[in-house]
């Protein structure tokens, strides 16, 4: 005959909760994300095989291309949109060896002496123009030159894919950009959170580096 | 034999305040908890450059391109990249593929090892095309790279120049997004 115990009231065990918990833990610390990662895609240019003329689009492609050297980044292909009917100035002595000039005046070591802001605004007006022309302007092509750092690279599709987004600009449509007041001098927007992201060029090519599509 | 149990009984350890801690430990790790596929390990010899973008990286290929050496999905190329100095810096090196490795342009090696990714890649889409599969829908011939940011633009297209010849023609940068 067994004598009934009394109840005793034992506390609550969390071993097995600890247990549990001490597991999860190095895996959730291995799977820690110390940064965030994201892609910038791009296309190589495929080469036709046998030569055949790639289709004629309505709208004429602008062939806006980048260069970029020690010296500065240099817009080629919309001098039309830049300079005008009158064409560019002719080369002076003593002139800026690059369009747009590295900020420093003199050879550019980083990403902070491009002048990124400016490389900005004319694109935006670039492509002002090519919409108001009806010209396809989806397209960069990319032509930096041999010694030109990964990184600069990187900083220049960002400014040209979206301006807007670099300089967190609050820019609903392109318009925005030149804004004019009353005596018609342009307003600057600047410094206010972005809302709308704004593609200027998304298809970055690079040059010299051609697919060749194989035979399937 | 009864007796001798009960001196043995001792004090009970109260985990209660370390299950606190943990619970809150727990709540953080989950917060800063990754759930993407794709990976990386930064070193001395790989910092990704830092861009806006916010498109999300998907797997693919990964081609990784570091200071010293060239890697084809986590397996190194047999050679060393060679370092020389960055005309614009004085006194930064900057890396380019050894003039012994070079052929008509193309790596000879990458070349070889992403071929074989492409007939891999080739072979099933062949499979799923049999099945039914529209071609334009497998989505193969993309690639990830994952370039040091001081990597000169010749080497990086020297590497796509050669990947475009492997029947590689979407590229996907790997970049690092700022914190907010």
């Amino acid at each position: 005959m067994l004598k009934r115990r009394t109840i005793k009231e034992d506390p609550l065990d969390l071993v097995p909760i600890m247990n549990l918990v001490t597991i999860l833990i190095p895996f959730l610390l291995a799977a820690i994300k110390s940064f965030e990662l994201s892609v910038i895609d791009t296309t190589l240019p495929a080469i036709s095989p046998d030569g055949a003329p790639a289709k004629v689009d309505e709208n004429p492609p602008l062939s806006l291309k980048l260069n970029i050297n020690q010296f500065g980044i240099n817009i080629i292909g919309a001098n039309k949109y830049i300079y005008g009917e009158a064409g560019p100035p002719p080369a002076t002595e003593g002139a800026a060896k690059a369009m747009i000039p590295c900020k420093s005046s003199g050879l550019c070591r980083g990403v902070k002496d491009y002048d990124w802001p400016k490389l900005r605004k004319d694109l935006t007006m670039i492509k002002k123009k090519a919409i108001e022309d009806k010209r396809d302007s989806d397209n960069v092509i990319f032509m930096p030159e041999r010694n030109i750092r990964y990184e600069l690279i990187i900083a220049m599709m960002d400014t040209s894919r979206n301006g807007a987004q670099l300089l967190e600009l609050d820019i609903k449509t392109i318009d925005e950009v030149f804004k004019k007041d009353k005596n018609g001098k342009e307003i600057v927007v600047e410094n206010q959170k972005v809302k709308v992201p704004r593609k200027l060029f998304p298809n970055v090519v690079m040059a010299g580096a051609a697919t060749v599509p194989g035979k399937k | 034999m009864k007796r001798k149990a009960r001196k043995e009984q001792s004090a009970e350890l109260n985990i209660t305040s370390m299950m606190d801690m943990m619970t809150i430990i727990l709540v953080f790790l989950l917060k800063s908890f990754s759930a993407s596929e794709v990976n990386v390990v930064p070193s001395q010899n790989l910092q990704l450059p830092n861009s806006s973008s916010r498109i999300s990286p998907e797997v693919a290929v990964t081609v990784i391109v570091r200071k010293d050496q060239i890697l084809v999905d986590d397996q190194p190329l047999g050679f060393t990249l060679a370092a020389y100095e960055d005309p614009l810096r004085p006194g930064q090196v900057l890396s380019s593929v050894p003039d012994d490795q070079k052929e008509a342009s193309a790596i000879n090696e990458l070349f070889a090892r992403l071929k074989e990714f492409a007939a891999a890649d080739e072979a099933i889409a062949k499979k799923l095309e049999a099945k039914g599969a529209k071609r334009k829908d497998l989505g193969s011939g993309k690639i990830l790279l994952q370039i040091d940011k001081d990597i000169p633009f010749s080497l990086v297209k020297e590497v796509m120049f050669t990947a475009g010849q492997a029947k590689f023609n979407k590229f996907d940068f790997v970049v690092v997004r700022p914190a907010e």
